[in-house]
Order: structure tokens, then C-alpha cells, then sequence
């Protein structure tokens, strides 16, 4: 049992991640962007791409931080992708959302990120096929934490949990600290009165892009630093980002964090007693039983 | 609704606010005020009472930038800011506060005040001037503006308003929801806003 729920913690962490940035644009915009877990998979081959580029460039960088599989150019390589995701997420918006809000209806919008989804998705297929890769051919071995019950935990594994939590954190300063973040908080609950207050809200879309895709190619890296790398990974974390954001109410970045972990631990935990065929229901079943208790999610308010 | 007013007797001065055959809605072929004319006096306080849909909340919400216009024009001493973003009314000298909604709940007092003035020219010493015109805000800087008590929200938005240093102060149904004393004391304030050069326009 331990073991299920370490490992749906680390999920959890990499969940939380996601579903910050889709918490912020399904409140601010008002629609359902099934297209926004693709950014986790444009994330993670943006990485790969930089990563190898890296290495080729500056040999030097190919050096793992031991014990970690981790490599200075990939850590670099992180780094760049989250600019270049959260890039592609104002592109993405430019193009496509940010066209039909000014023209139709919310509804169209969800229509639209299906379509947007599918492009992503069979993009990435088109450039790097549908063989599943990994961002090191190193084998990592886990560590045996605990015998009784038994515990194995990769030094990756802890890394990427470490990551995930000073990635959360730091967003907290930023909202916390900055009047930047006072003013993203604000149009999160309110972005008629936060106009009326002064602050303008094409500027607050495009940051949330920005922050969004950024977090995302995080979690997209992160979750491949552990697995393997394939088109589907986006699709993967469709259902547990959504699951995460409404459980913990939507709009909410607390909330967005909150629902992560227990989507993760949920799915890592019900292997104990489901076959893995069925862990993709636990987050519908996590969705259910918020909803029922508190309708709006764990940290969400009714809206104004 | 459909009116013309003068704000004063000082009307026949260049007028701060001059609203111009106004029209606005929430559907293009629905203008819900129509044909509203007024001028503002710097320094007056107006105050437009009607029944309820009559249109007055949406007159000023046209005014702030909220609602769409579809005719008529806003001019604010004397530069036209008919259609122009929310977000752009405070830097011009108007500012709006809200009947409902109108503080953010999940921030805290401090953050709310802090978000206004953000463009603001010599905005801690703005900030400070506001703590000392509203003591009670002062006191609840930490606490969520969720918290205080219907008439401190008011005072807490009305402040936040006024961070943006306004030559115009929209204010609709200040009173609403509040008890008596805390109704005429937004409304005192309302009234002395006006000695400090500010024009006051408020519904009820």
C-alpha cells in the first residue's frame, strides 16, 4: 500500500502542476479547454528536442547530476521548453481561442479545443512517430527505502517531488508577494471588477497562458523524467488535470493543487484493489464525490 | 429610461462629466437607457433615483466602461471616452464602484487596496492617505475583505476607487444592504468627496 501511494503522490505532484494553469483559464475564459493537456506533451518533446541539441552543442552538459538520470542539458533544456510552451499557449490562444471568443459562444470554444487537441497531439506523432522514447537510457535504480512494508523510491522520483513543490511555492510568492499576483488572483474571481480596478485584462489572459504552459511543460518533463515519452501523454492527463480542477474548484490555484494529490494518490491507490484497466475511472469517481459534498470543489466559491 | 439633468447651479462652468444622448445595453438592438443627457459640475454630488429596471445601474456602468454603448457620447473634461476598456477609466479620472461585487473577497484587505493604484503616480504615499481617511481599513489590512461588515466592504471599495485619484466617482446604490448608519456614513463620505474637488454620480 505504501508503494501505491508514493508513487500517487508523485503523480499527484506532476497532476497539480497540469492543472494550475487550467483552473485560471476555464474561470477567466469560461470554457473547457480540452485541448490544454497537449501542452504537457509539446512540453515534454520541446525538452527532448532541447536536450538533444544541448548535448550535441556542449558535450560537457551530457553529464548526469548522480544519482539522478538528470543532465545539465536537460535541466537547461527544461527550462527552455516551459518559455517555449508557455510561448505556444498564447500562440495557440492568438490563433484559434482568443479568435472565436470575440465571435461565438463558450460552447464553441470546447468544440474548438477538441480540434485543437487532435492537431497537437497528431503533430507531435508526425515529428517524432509513435515510438515511445526516454530522455536517458540510463537505468536508475530505486532505492529500497523501507523492506517491511516494502518501499522502493528512485532518486528521480524524489527530485521531481522536490521540483513539483518548489515550482507550487514559488507561484504562492508570486501571488502572495507581487501586486502581479494580486492582480492574477483578482481576475481569477472577478475579471469585470478587476478591469474596473485597473487592471487589464488581455495582459492577465496572456500571463495565464504564459504561467499555464510553463507549469505544464514542468509537469510534462517531470512525468516523463520517471516514464517513458509518447504522443499520448497529454491525452493521458486529460480526465486527472480536469478531475484535479474541479474537485478543487475551479478558478482556484490552491484548489487546482489541492485536487491534484488526492487524484494522484486515488488512481495509484485503487491498483491495490482494481485491475489497471479501471485506474482511469478514479478521477470521474474523485469528481462525483467532491461535487456531491461541496459543489463548488474543495476551494471554489460561487461565482461572481 | 430617458433624461437630461444638470448637476448644478455652477452647470453653466466647463462640466467635468458630460454625457451626451446616451445609449446602452446588454443586446445591440436593446438599448436598455436611452437618450441620456447630464452634465457633472467638479466638486457636485448627483444623484439619479428611479425605480427599480428603470436602467439606472446600466447607465453608469455604460459610463465606466462596463456595459457597450451604442449611442451618444461620454466626455470627461472634455475628452471623449465613449467605449474606452475599464481598465483605462481610472488613469483618465473615473472610477466606478460597484452596487454588489465589488471587493475582491479572497484577497485581503491590503491586496485590494494595493491593486488600485498600481499605475498611480507616488502610490505609497496614496496608500497612506487612504488607511488614514478609512481607520477601520487599517485595522483589517491582514483580514480577507470577505470578512468585515457590509458597510467596511463599502468602505474598502469606495477606497479602492478612490486610490485611482478620480475627478469623477461613479457609485451605484452605495446604501444597498446596509444598516442606517452605516448607509448615511458611505453617504457623508460621499458628500465630502465633493469638497475635495471630486464629482459624485450616484444611483439609488
Amino acid at each position: 500500500m505504501i508503494q501505491n501511494l508514493a508513487d500517487g503522490i508523485l503523480t499527484g505532484s506532476v497532476i497539480s502542476l497540469g492543472a494550475i494553469g487550467l483552473t485560471l483559464i476555464m474561470h477567466v475564459l469560461r470554457f473547457a479547454n480540452f485541448s490544454y493537456a497537449e501542452l504537457l506533451g509539446i512540453g515534454a518533446y520541446a525538452a527532448l528536442v532541447f536536450d538533444r541539441l544541448l548535448s550535441a552543442l556542449a558535450p560537457a552538459l551530457a553529464a548526469a547530476f548522480r544519482p539522478l538520470t538528470l543532465t545539465g542539458s536537460l535541466a537547461l533544456a527544461t527550462v527552455l521548453a516551459m518559455a517555449l510552451t508557455g510561448a505556444s499557449a498564447v500562440a495557440i490562444d492568438r490563433m484559434v481561442f482568443r479568435r472565436i471568443r470575440a465571435r461565438a459562444d463558450p460552447l464553441s470554444m470546447v468544440f474548438a479545443s477538441f480540434g485543437v487537441a487532435l492537431i497537437v497531439r497528431n503533430l507531435i506523432t508526425l515529428a517524432f512517430g509513435h515510438r515511445a522514447q526516454l530522455y536517458s537510457n540510463d537505468i536508475a535504480f530505486a532505492e529500497v527505502v523501507s523492506r517491511d512494508p516494502m518501499l522502493l523510491i528512485k532518486p528521480g522520483q524524489v527530485f521531481v517531488l522536490v521540483a513539483a513543490v518548489v515550482l507550487m511555492l514559488a507561484l504562492h510568492l508570486i501571488l502572495t508577494r507581487t501586486t502581479f499576483g494580486f492582480a492574477l488572483r483578482a481576475v481569477a474571481e472577478n475579471p469585470t471588477l478587476a478591469q474596473v480596478a485597473g487592471v487589464r485584462l488581455a495582459a492577465m489572459v496572456t500571463a495565464i497562458w504564459l504561467i499555464g504552459g510553463a507549469l505544464s511543460a514542468a509537469a510534462g518533463v517531470f512525468y516523463a523524467l520517471t516514464n517513458h515519452l509518447s504522443p499520448a501523454l497529454g491525452h493521458n492527463f486529460v480526465l486527472p488535470l480536469f478531475a484535479a480542477t474541479i474537485a478543487g474548484g475551479i478558478g482556484s490555484v490552491y484548489g487546482a493543487v489541492a485536487g491534484g494529490f488526492p487524484v494522484g494518490i486515488a488512481s495509484g491507490l485503487s491498483l491495490m484493489i482494481l485491475p489497471s484497466g479501471y485506474t482511469p475511472a478514479m478521477p470521474f469517481l474523485i469528481i462525483l464525490a467532491v461535487l456531491l459534498v461541496r459543489p463548488h470543489g474543495l476551494f471554489g466559491e460561487a461565482r461572481a | 429610461m430617458t433624461a437630461s439633468a444638470t448637476s448644478s447651479a455652477t452647470a453653466a462652468a466647463a462640466p467635468v462629466l458630460e454625457v451626451a444622448g446616451l445609449e446602452a445595453g446588454y443586446a445591440r438592438d436593446l438599448p436598455i437607457p436611452q437618450a441620456i443627457s447630464l452634465r457633472l459640475a467638479r466638486g457636485s454630488l448627483t444623484a439619479i433615483i428611479g425605480p427599480n429596471g428603470a436602467g439606472k445601474s446600466t447607465l453608469i456602468k455604460a459610463i465606466a466602461g462596463v456595459v457597450p454603448v451604442s449611442a451618444g457620447r461620454v466626455t470627461l473634461a472634455g475628452r471623449d471616452i465613449t467605449g474606452i476598456r475599464p481598465d483605462r477609466m481610472g488613469p483618465m479620472g473615473l472610477a466606478y464602484v460597484p452596487q454588489t461585487d465589488n471587493v475582491f473577497q479572497t484577497l485581503t484587505v491590503a491586496e485590494n487596496l494595493a491593486l488600485a493604484p498600481r499605475r498611480t503616480a507616488g502610490r505609497a504615499a496614496r496608500l497612506a492617505e487612504l488607511y488614514a481617511l478609512f481607520p477601520p481599513l487599517a485595522a483589517k489590512k491582514a483580514d480577507r475583505a470577505g470578512s468585515p461588515s457590509g458597510g467596511q466592504r463599502q468602505m474598502l471599495a469606495v477606497a479602492m476607487a478612490l486610490a485611482q485619484r478620480p475627478a469623477v466617482l461613479l457609485m451605484d446604490e452605495p446604501s444597498a444592504g446596509l444598516s442606517p448608519k452605516a448607509a448615511g456614513a458611505v453617504l457623508d463620505l460621499a458628500r465630502s468627496l465633493t469638497g475635495q474637488g471630486v464629482s459624485v454620480l450616484l444611483v439609488e
